[in-house]
């Protein structure tokens, strides 16, 4: 399993029903199987959704191969991922394994250049993605969580489309 | 032969010490005739409930909603952080249990919709949902499951027959509401049962 955080848009649709209401696209896209979870961290108002740029941060416990899927979609991006030993979540016990971009970790040129064009593609107008983030490639944030935290704070506030 | 004074008094002292477990604010089992109006019903505690949507009545000793779209009642508990915990068994559409909530539809829903598999907590304003956790669980349909809410300040976790939960931090809507209920989409088969809040 893995533990990560993920940009992600919101889908509005009338209802109260799961595909309803304001969720993430991410339910829509794929069928989470038992022990795996999203929770909203950024927690923008309710008012505001959909918010413009339609983004947002999403923490989520994954299998393996769903983060696989969602690493290689390009609607989503991964901010930062740890795994997590036991297969059932169940101690939610953390781990840094090779192949992982942990939050403690240095963003490296490469994963802040995707970052930055995911975010551009999604609206942020690019003096404003520079001044939040640094220019593509030239992360101002020392590791992945800060970047992730100053996204997730200017997300808040963002605005309804 | 008497208890030496010292032992009689260490127990006192032991039973005063004890840590108070939490206090049940609200209990139902929901046991009584078929047809009754959950209006109409005497809670094992609290003090009634409060038909909002649809008409719950008390079939086979559980809750059961017919007559609208999305049915809700609730109770008052009395206060706003406590655990929360119900027997669920769906049949159909939806089902699940209200927190912090007030009249218009405002407060936080968790529920399940059949064939999903997932427990849902969701922002309610003015009737209109925000997704804000989601917890994929194997809820199989006429299955008796139990859901927990632990409602803490601006936290509220979810979580389903002792599994680990889901965590959401920013729950500031209705911090301070004591109003906790039931919810079905009006499917008639979809029972709720052993409701309870403590805190």
């Amino acid at each position: 399993m893995k533990l990560a955080r993920v940009l992600s848009a919101w889908v509005a649709a009338s209802g109260t029903g799961p595909g309803m209401g304001n969720h993430p696209q991410l339910q829509d896209d794929y069928s989470l199987t038992d022990g795996e979870l999203t929770v909203d961290v950024t927690a923008q108002p309710s008012a505001n959704l959909t918010p413009q740029p339609n983004r947002y941060v999403l923490e989520c416990v994954l299998t393996d191969a769903h983060f696989a899927a969602i690493a290689a979609d390009n609607t989503y991006a991964i901010l930062w991922h740890e795994t997590m030993p036991d297969p059932t979540g169940q101690g939610r016990e953390l781990s840094v394994m090779a192949a992982d971009r942990p939050r403690t970790g240095a963003i490296t040129a490469a994963e802040h250049a995707a970052i930055h064009a995911h975010l551009l593609a999604a609206g942020v107008p690019l003096a404003v993605l520079n001044a939040l983030i640094g220019a593509a490639g030239n992360p101002t944030h020392a590791t992945r969580h800060l970047l992730e935290r100053a996204l997730a704070a200017w997300l808040k506030n963002r605005p309804h489309a | 032969m008497p208890m030496p004074l010292h032992v009689a008094q260490n127990r006192h002292l032991l039973a005063s010490n004890a840590p108070a477990g939490p206090t049940v604010l609200l209990s139902d089992t929901f046991t009584d005739t078929n047809g009754v109006n959950l209006t109409a019903h005497t809670m094992d505690v609290g003090g009634g409930w409060t038909q909002l949507t649809g008409t719950w009545t008390i079939q086979s000793n559980r809750a059961s909603c017919t007559g609208a779209v999305d049915g809700y009642a609730s109770a008052n508990a009395g206060k706003a952080d406590v655990t929360i915990t119900a027997i669920i068994n769906i049949s159909d559409q939806y089902i699940g249990l209200i927190a912090r909530w007030t009249t218009g539809s405002n407060g936080w829903l968790i529920y399940d919709q059949v064939g999903h598999n997932t427990l849902i907590l969701g922002e309610v304003v003015n009737n209109a949902l925000t997704t804000r956790a989601t917890l994929s669980h194997s809820f199989a349909t006429n299955t008796d499951h139990t859901i927990t809410i632990v409602l803490s300040g601006s936290s509220i976790t979810i979580s389903a027959d002792g599994g680990s939960g889901v965590t959401y931090n920013s729950a500031t809507r209705n911090q301070t509401v004591p109003v906790h209920g039931l919810y079905s989409y009006s499917t008639p088969a979809n029972r709720i049962d052993n409701y309870m809040v403590t805190g």
